[in-house]
């Protein structure tokens, strides 16, 4: 028993003496790969991960289902697959209406509730070449009454040393939008999205990233579930323009705290865009190690926007420029959500993560003035749990 | 130390000379991968080299030393922050053996002329050696000594080795090695997939191998009295000084050690010689493979010498081997 203890603590000493020697050896710059520059996987990694989404007053309930496997392909490229099934049922908001006085009530879809299953699937693959990664992707969604195809395009390149990474990126999305209760409505959507990103290492624990967005959108952008309430009209289709222009900013700061094991996030999302919703998002988590493997992650994250310039709660009169939403998505409100994420590794090869999300909107929330009401307020819960396993 | 390359078409082989030894990288790439992938090594190790030089006025070193001798803060950066972090395991992990700031000792100790120093003038330099005078953080170094000096040579080479094995990786050649006057850090085995065959000089015959490392990846490193060294009264001593005696040290005649990084396989090479008499067990105790020859000329560590006596293996497929240039 002793000696066995003695061999045990000496071993134990020893793999401590050749970690410290590989550690620093590895904090050096450029000794191995995948401190340096980015390097294709050298592994697989299989991820599943199943999410249950259920929103309050038993409206819409989804629940996910992702796999992907990410994959080495020689040594210059790795790929990757992801399959997506949503499973979507329940009922929605269509429109808001005025009681008799004049409060708005909002009307939901109870009588033909929605059932839907969603299936994607998309693949990628990233070429790396020193300092340069060149990544392509390519996808397709498809569900009863909304089909959409994309492609993304996305070049990183590492500068000064690996202290600055710029990364630019082009995606388009060509979608076909219908309604499965009405064959009259619907039609074709485009999008184009460019994105510019700089990160800068600021000192060996702290990095901030800068990235800016911009999305055109084209065709129709109207939602086909969506109705309006004008007042000695009657109920009519939701209305929206036929382009949008969205332009986003994101800030952010990262930074690994040594003496708690943890690294901190701060990051704060600008948009706008010419429909007139200003959005700011603050979000903020700690991802802290708890030893033997585990490790939990809390995040906050606040959400307020202004409201579409065509948005009302509903209408006294038909709008002049035709443009018409009472979409509570368009509308003023702020959310507060909060998570925790807790998770497991066993060994470098496999992760259990579980967390749950409780997400939290209201209109008296807001950080501006805007249109919107109470009425629209609600809550949803996610939980989720993912599997990782690399082999 | 010496690297048996097989004959074979689509090598690129560089011979340049740097930090004092010979070098060479062997690439197997298409051309223009390869020699864009040579040039860009070479010209690391050079920066290196020039950034950590003793001998150049403009180097980091120098900036450091005059620090040293007039006083001062210096301004670091964060390579040179990472390669402190390095030493201070070194220095912590020898037991205070592996100290680069011994180097001063280099004033009395010039391996070229014959004479001992004066014991006192060793005192006298003992007094600015210990790198727990040093202070450091990720910004800035200062020492708490006056006439201190701080030098990379026991590191700066194996560094490079594994940035130039990074670089030409990172430049698209998977098939190579890279060695920076015996020290040595495989790309990537043959295109063939099979490994490279490292053969470890014998420490007393020139035109023998101790062993013969079969890697795939990873490095080895060597060091030994072979290569540089003094001898005082009949007894041969390593070039390597001691910071405890201000000697240079009675280690084992040579060593080699094989690690995934190179300057991991270089670090504990020096320190098994600075641990004289210890040095086997300290190897032995850090679990990495290597093969040693101490002072009676008894042949140990774990991995295989070569069968009985040492000798030149004349086996199928080895096509050429490198003589031992960088001896002296």
């Amino acid at each position: 028993m002793a000696w066995e203890g003695v061999v045990v603590a000496a071993t134990e000493r020893n793999r401590d003496r050749l970690s410290a020697f590989v550690g620093a050896a590895l904090a050096l710059p450029g000794v191995s790969t995948p401190v340096s520059a980015a390097t294709p996987l050298q592994e697989y990694d299989f991820q599943y991960s199943h999410a249950r989404y259920d929103e309050s007053d038993n409206r819409m309930r989804v629940q996910v289902d992702q796999l992907s496997l990410a994959f080495p392909l020689g040594s210059r490229f790795d790929a990757r697959i992801d399959a997506t099934r949503d499973i979507m049922t329940g009922a929605t908001p269509v429109f808001n209406r005025p009681d008799a006085d004049g409060n708005p009530v909002q009307v939901i879809t109870r009588a033909t509730t929605i059932h839907d299953t969603r299936k994607a699937l998309a693949g990628g693959l990233n070429y790396y070449l020193g300092d340069t990664t060149v990544g392509a992707r390519v996808g397709t969604s498809d569900e009863d009454d909304y089909d959409s195809n994309y492609f993304s395009l996305n070049v990183r390149q590492d500068l000064n040393n690996r202290n600055s990474t710029l990364e630019a990126g082009f995606s388009y999305s060509d979608d076909d939008v219908g309604s499965a209760l009405r064959s009259d409505v619907g039609g074709k959507k485009r999008r184009q999205e460019y994105l510019l990103g700089w990160t800068q290492v600021l000192d060996a624990t702290s990095l901030l990233q800068v990235n800016l967005g911009y999305t055109k959108s084209e065709g129709f952008l109207s939602d086909p579930y969506k109705r309006v309430f004008i007042s000695g009209t009657g109920v009519r289709a939701d209305a929206r323009p036929e382009d949008r222009d969205q332009w986003a900013m994101l800030g952010r700061y990262k930074r690994y705290l040594r003496n708690l094991s943890a690294a901190f996030q701060f990051d704060y999302r600008y948009s706008t865009d010419d429909w007139g919703i200003q959005a700011h998002t603050f979000e903020t988590s700690l991802d802290k190690a708890l030893g033997r493997g585990w490790h939990v992650k809390p995040r906050v994250r606040y959400y307020s926007q202004s409201d579409a310039d065509f948005y009302r709660i509903y209408f006294n009169a038909a709008p002049g420029d035709g443009l018409q939403s009472s979409d509570y998505r368009l509308a003023a409100f702020g959310a507060l959500s909060w998570d925790l994420t807790v998770g497991k590794s066993f060994g470098s090869s496999g992760v259990v993560d579980a967390g749950v999300e409780y997400y939290d909107r209201k209109y008296s929330r807001r950080l501006n003035g805007g249109r919107g009401a109470s009425i629209e307020n609600y809550q949803f819960v996610v939980y989720r749990i993912t599997l990782e396993w690399k082999f | 130390m010496e690297v048996l390359v097989p004959g074979r078409a689509r090598t690129l082989v560089r011979r340049f000379k740097a930090m004092g030894s010979p070098c060479a990288v062997y690439l197997y790439a298409d051309r223009s991968v390869a020699t864009r992938a040579a040039q860009a090594a070479i010209a690391d190790v050079r920066r290196i080299e020039r950034k950590y030089s003793r001998y150049r006025d403009d180097s980091v070193t120098s900036a450091i030393n005059r620090a040293g001798a007039e006083g001062g803060v210096v301004e670091i950066d964060s390579e040179t922050f990472a390669l402190l972090n390095y030493a201070q395991v070194c220095y912590e992990q020898s037991d205070g053996l592996f100290d680069i700031t011994s180097g001063v000792l280099r004033q009395l100790w010039n391996f070229d002329s014959a004479g001992l120093p004066e014991k006192g003038d060793i005192l006298e330099l003992k007094r600015r050696i210990g790198w727990p005078y040093v202070d450091w953080d990720k910004n800035q170094l200062r020492f708490a000594r006056r006439g201190m000096e701080l030098d990379f040579g026991g590191l700066g080479k194996e560094y490079a080795v594994d940035r130039a094995a990074t670089i030409c990786r990172e430049l698209g050649v998977d098939s190579g090695l890279v060695d920076l006057g015996g020290d040595i850090k495989i790309i990537g085995p043959h295109p063939d997939g099979r490994a490279w065959r490292v053969g470890v000089q014998h420490p007393r015959l020139a035109d023998e191998l101790l062993a013969v490392v079969e890697l795939h990846s990873g490095a080895v490193a060597s060091s030994g009295d072979y290569e540089r060294y003094v001898e005082i009264e009949g007894q041969r001593y390593n070039h390597i000084l001691s910071p405890e005696t201000g000697w240079p040290v009675l280690g084992m005649r040579g060593v080699s050690v094989v690690a995934e990084q190179c300057v991991v396989a270089g670090s504990a090479t020096t320190i098994s010689i600075l641990k004289e008499g210890a040095g086997p067990e300290w190897l032995e105790g850090l679990g990495l493979p290597h093969v040693w020859m101490d002072r009676e000329g008894q042949v140990g560590g774990s991995l295989p010498p070569l069968r009985g006596e040492a000798g030149r293996p004349e086996g199928a497929g080895i096509d050429t081997a490198q003589p031992q240039s960088h001896l002296r």
